[in-house]
């Protein structure tokens, strides 16, 4: 038996479909360029920058961009870069630890509801249903208020509010794969239900799944920002980019970089992950591609016949 | 030389590319086609041989930034791939005008019978609503919706696929066109329906002395309703003649084939002649006639695209091995 | 139509009611000692304490405190707040005002620009204005509200000192000055998503069948657009933008905090970090109505525009 247990893996992670649509796409590499400068950034922080970003220097409080300071110093002489990369990590960290929180609820509830149907589906959807009632980060600010503020807090709080999306999403994929071939196959050899959900199923969602997981990511840090500026998220003196804004907004005149710098840094990661996103679905579903012009594919053709 | 017979339409080596996920498909590949004032004119083939992508071009109906043409189509004596989009504007739905395969989706859902049959009035006539409205309820009396006063108020969903066709078919003939297109009008169609939808079509025809240029692959339409016929192959008009001739005396293999798949009573069930092998994908350009891989009769001249050969009393074909008798010359010997 | 409207109101109804239960389940998520926190933990003698709590009805059972809660909310009573010594419902009505009329202003200028610009991307699909149009509607997308307007303040208000940068008028006309800016940081969000769904509908609208047998008819191809392809490519809009409400009112809380307007957010964030119960229960609870209030509304002009769903 254990020789054919692989034939059931439909296709492995990722694998290129018949009508295959290109992974590396102009937008894709920048966007991946990026997003891999940004994560290397943050987690060589220390390296990459020569100062610690607690250390305080009270002759140089405010100081603009020179030299010494790339981006210029905060309230009390920090200095903005290093904080910038610092508050990266946490921002980061924290938006997967929701995402990774949601898919770890969400999966599993929505694999079982699409598989299993009947009451379990009924009760799981409409639980999904009230949750989706609200707009994401009421229900988070309503947590907030019962787990008490903290970065903790926020990071469970949003990963609840993100279950639902998720679990619904899982569910669709679960009921159209639930009536393949191969699904079949697996029960009639007698696989148990789990090994049949998560080791037959789940792989045929993954590329869907993955889409959504990184879009999501980048809902996150958009809302763990506002959680942090509003000082529901991360306490002083730990810093991330929605904290840091809330921090310069109150120096716009002297120094607009302290509330522009993380600002700019959540927008280029959230751009950057919607693009990656953006690939991940035309390179699973090539459909949905724009179409090159006339003239652009007679010119690829002519580079061709004379190469 | 045989008297010129004026042609209302006349397509001349029309080319249409279109651009797609796959790379650009050649979609018409030279087309030539006539059809004469008051004819009813069938235009038969295969899904993907082109008969639909003949008639949006004649409408100029592509999406302009994923298709191009070439060639000439000349409408009463005008090149319609010349003129400006306004002029075209103002022959669609007044000089030519078209119906489509399906009713259901080709009415707009959210406005009522009345303002879409109206609004071709109000567009091409300047006239009131007022007036607009009167000749509504003419036109739909006209092709048997009754009573006029009840359909014009409702939606196209409160209506039978049947009804539908007919008021597409009133939003057509509504300004007296001199050529309607109507691409596999009744395919969609309860086969009852489709007689009357038929019928109404012939009528209308003659009443208004109308051409009909009828898109279809159904062959028993063609030999029900249709004065003349051209049968597609591959985006090429592949053999034109009156609809008699097709059925006796097929010049074209392809067309041959296609008669003798058409199941008759009488026949062994079991075995239905089918023509082997499929028609080509037009990725690439193909200079050998298109058909030659499936044909019984092929040899080293058909890697040559063959040219229009004349067999007579208005008979064409594209083939260098005409079948059932016919002769045939060279246009371009017989023009030396 | 009249049943429609009556499963609607079912519906709303039912919702309503997880919705209460859901908010009351988690705002009590954790143990804690509101007492504590409403005295700022000065030393109370027992008397005290035990006035305070059967005040709050914090002595009772949590199934009992529910029923108390919705019982007094339905007859429009939404307690009383323990940080601010007064009851929600007055905390609520000195500021609704200002609240609503940013959250209006903004859904109508998303509105008015974010349709066009849906139009005009679809009708110039892949050109290079509709470029440009994704990457500006991509930008705001990715710009949470507050940084959208931090970057209006700093730009209007305190360079070109066109608009006020904090604070809100006496009355709603005046607000119209103090609240552009405001309103128009919450509407950009909503342009970036609206315009998207706008421009994927209407591309999907023109490519359709009816599309074509209007431009078969002679109809002038910006009379197809205007006339036949909008009207069935604003349903789906109609409901994105509903449900876009819903964050509009949540992103609200985050422009009055940083334009200073003194609206709801500000109690309802407050309350949030004092864990002052009655305060985010009123408050959410008040949100939600309104949301879905909005939607009710929506699926009935819905069915005004589609006759499909009118003459079922």
């Amino acid at each position: 038996m254990m020789k054919f247990a692989g034939i059931f893996w439909h296709k492995p992670l990722f694998q290129r479909k018949k009508q295959e649509g290109v992974l590396f796409t102009v937008p894709m590499v920048i966007s991946i360029a990026i997003l891999a400068l940004l994560i290397l950034c943050c987690i060589f922080a220390p390296i990459v920058s020569p100062y610690s970003p607690t250390e305080q220097s009270m002759s140089e409080t405010l100081a603009l961009p020179s030299a010494r300071h790339l981006l210029g110093t905060d309230r009390v002489g920090r200095d903005l870069l290093t904080r910038l990369f610092y508050g990266g990590r946490t921002t980061l960290l924290n938006a997967l630890g929701v995402v990774a929180l949601s898919v770890v609820i969400g999966v599993p509830l929505g694999l079982v509801s699409g598989y299993y149907g009947g009451i379990v589906d009924t009760v799981i959807g409409r639980i999904c249903d009230v949750v989706l009632s609200f707009p994401s980060l009421l229900l988070a600010f309503v947590l907030v208020a019962g787990l008490g503020r903290g970065m903790i807090s926020a990071v469970i709080a949003l990963g609840i509010v993100y279950v639902p999306m998720l679990t619904r999403l899982v569910r669709s994929l679960t009921l159209v794969e639930k009536n393949k071939t191969y699904v079949e196959a697996a029960t009639s050899i007698g696989y148990s239900d789990t090994r049949i959900m998560f080791v037959h199923i789940l792989p045929n969602c993954i590329s869907t799944i993955s889409v959504q997981i990184t879009l999501d990511l980048a809902y996150a840090i958009l809302d763990l920002a506002s959680l942090s500026f509003l000082g529901l998220g991360v306490q002083p003196p730990t810093a991330d980019w929605g904290a840091m804004l809330d921090e310069g907004r109150n120096y716009l005149l002297q120094n607009p970089f302290l509330a522009l710098a993380p600002g700019i840094a959540i927008i280029v990661t959230v751009v950057s992950l919607n693009i990656f996103s953006d690939g991940l679905h035309q390179y699973f579903e090539p459909i949905q591609r724009k179409l090159p012009s006339f003239k652009q594919v007679e010119r690829r053709k002519k580079k061709k016949a004379a190469a | 030389m045989e008297p010129k017979v004026e042609n209302l339409l006349e397509i001349r080596d029309l080319k249409v590319d279109l651009m797609t996920v796959r790379g650009i498909v050649h979609a018409l590949n030279g087309v030539n086609l006539q059809i004469k004032a008051g004819e009813i004119h069938g235009l038969v083939g295969e899904s993907g041989s082109g008969k639909s992508m003949t008639s949006k071009s004649v409408m100029r109906l592509h999406n302009e930034q994923r298709s191009r043409m070439k060639g000439e189509i000349l409408f009463r004596g005008e090149d319609l791939l010349k003129i400006s989009k306004k002029q075209m504007q103002s022959i669609r739905g007044r000089a030519i005008s078209m119906i489509f395969q399906d009713p259901m989706t080709s009415l707009n859902p959210l406005l009522t019978i009345g303002e879409q049959i109206g609004e071709t009035y109000r567009q091409h006539e300047k006239c009131s609503r007022a007036e607009a409205k009167k000749k509504t309820y003419e036109i739909l009396e006209r092709v048997g919706i009754n009573p006029p006063e009840k359909r014009y108020s409702q939606y196209p969903f409160e209506l039978s696929g049947g009804l539908q066709q007919r008021v597409m078919i009133a939003i057509a003939i509504a300004c007296s066109p001199a050529l309607l297109i109507a691409d596999e009008p009744t395919t969609a169609l309860d086969v009852t329906i489709q007689a009357q939808i038929l019928e109404l079509l012939q009528h209308l025809s003659r009443d208004m002395g109308m051409s009909i240029l009828l898109i279809t692959h159904n062959f028993g339409i063609v030999a029900e309703i249709c004065d003349r016929v051209s049968v597609m192959y591959a985006g090429r008009v592949v053999e034109t003649c009156d609809t008699r001739t097709i059925f006796r005396q097929a010049a074209h293999p392809y067309s041959k084939a296609l008669i003798d798949s058409i199941p008759k009573i009488g026949m062994n069930v079991e075995h239905l002649p089918t023509i082997p092998g499929a028609p080509p994908e037009l990725f690439e350009e193909n200079p050998a006639c298109p058909y030659l891989p499936r044909c019984p009769y092929h040899d080293d001249l058909c890697l040559k695209m063959p040219e229009d050969r004349d067999c007579g009393d208005g008979h064409t074909a594209a083939c260098h091995h005409l079948q059932s008798g016919c002769q045939g010359m060279n246009q371009e010997a017989e023009k030396r | 139509m009249i049943k429609f409207i009556a499963k609607r109101i079912l519906q709303l109804i039912l919702i309503l009611f997880a919705a209460s239960v859901l908010i009351f389940c988690m705002v009590r998520i954790t143990p804690s000692d509101p007492v504590s926190s409403m005295t700022k933990g000065r030393r109370i003698s027992e008397e005290t304490r035990e006035a305070l709590e059967k005040q709050y009805y914090l002595d009772r059972s949590l199934p009992e405190q529910y029923i108390i809660w919705i019982t007094n909310a339905l007859h429009g009573d939404l307690g009383d707040s323990f940080e601010h010594r007064q009851s929600v419902n007055s905390l609520i009505a000195g500021r609704l005002p200002t609240t609503i009329q940013l959250v209006i202003m903004s859904a109508i200028l998303a509105l008015v620009i974010a349709i066009p610009v849906g139009i005009i991307s679809a009708v110039k699909m892949n050109s290079v204005i509709d470029r440009l149009l994704s990457v500006f509607t991509l930008i705001f997308v990715a710009s949470p509200v507050f940084l959208t307007a931090i970057i209006l303040m700093l730009v209007f208000a305190l360079h070109l000192q066109l608009f006020p940068s904090f604070g809100s008028g006496s009355n709603w006309v005046e607000n119209l000055r103090y609240l552009f800016l405001p309103s128009l940081a919450l509407g950009m969000n909503m342009v970036a998503l609206i315009s998207r769904i706008t421009r994927s509908n209407m591309i999907e609208q023109l490519n359709s069948n009816y599309a074509t047998t209007a431009l078969a008819k002679g109809i002038p191809y910006w009379k197809v657009v205007m006339k036949h392809c909008l009207k069935n490519a604003l349903i789906p809009v109609i409901t994105v933008a509903s449900i876009q409400i819903g964050s509009m009112i949540v992103g609200a809380v985050l422009v009055e905090n940083v334009f200073a307007l003194g609206g709801l957010g500000d109690v309802l964030i407050d309350g949030v970090k004092s864990a002052d119960y009655p305060v985010v229960q009123g408050i959410t609870l008040m949100m939600i109505v309104v949301f879905l209030l909005i939607n009710l509304i929506v699926d009935i002009a819905y069915a005004a525009i589609d006759p499909r769903i009118r003459l079922e």
